[in-house]
């Protein structure tokens, strides 16, 4: 069996089992490493991507309910192969420690300031939430959020 | 000086170093002796007095006042939560101490009098959204407690809004018809045959804690039915399932305290939506008084229910997207039959809401998962939202309805599946 999926603008025809987590054919199918795999329960975060503009977990979103949608990954973000705004300001706050949440953060901060270009810290701090570091590297992570809003 | 002209002879030499050094050693001693304080028995209660105000606060955890009194990402107690009604919007009043827009002038006669018969204390009649048919039951050493930790609440200034009621009911004089059909302001006798818990457990439950204000259906005029008390009601586009009858006979007092305790039974499911806000309040309520609920609530039933046991019809004839959907989305969790999964996911023929008659839950659980408990460490479940359309979530709720409970398949999914997700964004 195969789904088609779009990604980051590209129809990709995915040959696999339609019941296949998002997560598995990025990485595995499609060969987008961006986005991780950490619980695999919809749980930290790491595995955040955009799906028709909203911040989802990809680890428990099969494959098959994404027909007609869009899918953004931290890879999709790039402007011509250079960081993004929301990108920039992580690598500017050095927000990462081991790195293994940020692509999800990253995602999770896009969508918030898709909705909300202008958050207050209590909406960041709610925004945010639904991601885990293990590092603790959050304060860090807050002041990249404010400074892509407010950049 | 000379030594020569004193009478030194060696052994009073020895007998002065004796008597500076015995006087050096009380000195030491007593600078240094501290008394034993004796030690506490091994079965001795450690001797703490509860204020009143910290009295006032369990009864207002047990009495849920917060939940109503204060508006999502508002301050404690000041009030504004929307509350629709078949009526019109109800916005809750501040009852934080504040003297212009709370209840800061108001004496423990104008309060009490408020709690009882629902009259405000300029003597304007309040609408039995507040829930004085219940509160009416309190004994006046627990109002007067109440009273005493509102007054310790900081002031909010916080003016809410007016009530959006539709004619007639922004009459509120026309209360007083209300309250001479509704309202009975006769305390409750203990029932001498019953247990001081149960009877502790009664007082509450029909009281202060004022569960039949979800879980009993109301009339035509908004007043619960008696003769329906407790058989279940939607609120809030939520089903307070039946507290007593078939549909709550499985459940044990054991198993009802640990859910109202922690928001969580792995015979039974989580509390979710306003529930959840009931338990987290009840997490701080004394727990002899959470036991006594539940005992209460078990007792409403003939105590012949079974345990649940587990469901699993594999051979039920499914569309194999609404089985895709399962394993993609659901199965990492909840595949287990037997085992509490992460997050303590539930094996889900023993979910209610997987059981009950009306989908609501079921469908909003799906649609906004559980989030309540992210600082207690309680069951949690991400949101399906923005996965799954409003189809797939139909599909995947008749699947679950199919495959774990041996009940009959839901009807009028679509109504509640897009009320659910217009709820989303509401307070949850």
């Amino acid at each position: 069996m195969s789904v088609k999926i779009e990604v980051n603008g590209t129809v990709h025809d995915i040959d696999g089992d339609p019941s296949m987590p998002l997560l598995y054919a990025l990485r595995d199918k499609i060969g987008l490493r961006g986005a991780k795999f950490g619980c695999g329960l919809g749980q930290c975060g790491a595995c955040t991507v955009l799906v028709d503009g909203r911040a989802v977990f990809s680890c428990i979103t099969p494959i098959t309910a994404l027909e007609g949608r869009s899918v953004i990954t931290t890879e999709g973000l790039l402007e011509d192969g250079k960081p993004n705004r929301v990108q920039q300001a992580f690598i500017d706050e050095q927000a990462a420690q081991c790195g293994y949440c940020i692509a999800g953060m990253v995602m999770r901060a896009q969508h918030l300031l898709n909705e909300n270009p202008d958050p207050t810290d209590d909406e960041i701090l709610a925004g945010m939430q639904a991601n885990l570091c293990r590092c603790g590297t959050h304060a860090a992570i807050i002041r990249a959020v404010k400074l892509a809003a407010r950049a | 000086m000379d030594l020569e002209k004193f009478d030194m002879k060696p052994w009073r030499i020895g007998i002065a170093i004796l008597i500076v050094l015995a006087i050096v050693g009380i000195v030491a001693f007593a600078l240094t002796w501290r008394s034993e304080i004796p030690a506490v028995a091994e079965d001795a209660q450690p001797d703490v007095e509860r204020t009143l105000a910290s009295k006032g606060y369990a009864l207002a955890q047990l009495g849920n006042c917060a939940s109503c009194h204060t508006a999502k990402d508002g301050k404690p107690y000041a009030g504004g939560l929307a509350m629709p009604t078949p009526f019109g919007t109800i916005y809750s009043t501040n009852i934080t101490s504040d003297r212009d827009t709370g209840i800061g002038t108001w004496s423990e006669e104008a309060f009490a009098r408020a709690m009882r018969k629902g009259i405000d204390r300029e003597g304007g009649h309040l609408y039995p959204a507040f829930p004085y048919n219940h509160f009416t039951k309190a004994s006046d050493d627990d109002i007067h407690a109440l009273y005493t930790f509102l007054r310790s609440v900081p002031a909010v200034r916080n003016d809410v809004s007016s009530n959006d009621l539709t004619f007639p009911f922004n009459i509120r004089p026309l209360i007083a018809g209300w309250n001479f059909l509704f309202l009975d302001t006769d305390q409750l006798e203990p029932v001498s045959d019953q247990s001081e818990q149960w009877n502790r457990g009664r007082y509450l439950v029909e009281g202060l804690t004022h569960c039949g204000a979800c879980h009993t259906p109301r009339n035509i005029m908004g007043a619960e039915k008696s003769s329906e008390k407790y058989q279940g009601a939607m609120i809030d586009n939520w089903y307070a399932p039946p507290l007593s009858g078939d549909a709550a006979r499985n459940w044990q007092a054991d198993q009802l305290d640990n859910y109202l305790a922690t928001g969580f039974n792995q015979d039974h499911g989580a509390a979710a939506g306003p529930m959840a806000e009931t338990a987290v309040n009840l997490s701080q309520a004394p727990p002899s008084d959470v036991e006594a609920i539940a005992v209460y609530i078990a007792s409403l039933n003939d105590g012949k229910g079974q345990r649940l046991t587990p469901i699993d019809n594999q051979d039920i004839d499914v569309s194999a997207s609404a089985h895709d959907l399962w394993v993609g989305s659901c199965a990492k969790c909840h595949e287990s039959t037997a085992e509490v999964g992460p997050s303590k996911a539930l094996p889900l023929s023993f979910s209610g809401a997987v059981r009950q008659s009306s989908p609501a839950n079921a469908v909003r659980t799906i649609v906004n998962g559980i989030d309540a408990y992210r600082d207690m460490g309680g069951a949690y479940m991400p949101g399906f939202a923005d996965i799954l359309s409003n189809d797939e979530v139909a599909e995947l709720a008749q699947y679950i309805r199919r495959r774990y409970s041996n009940e009959a398949e839901w009807s009028e999914l679509e109504d509640v599946i897009s009320t659910a997700r217009s709820s989303a964004k509401g307070k949850e």
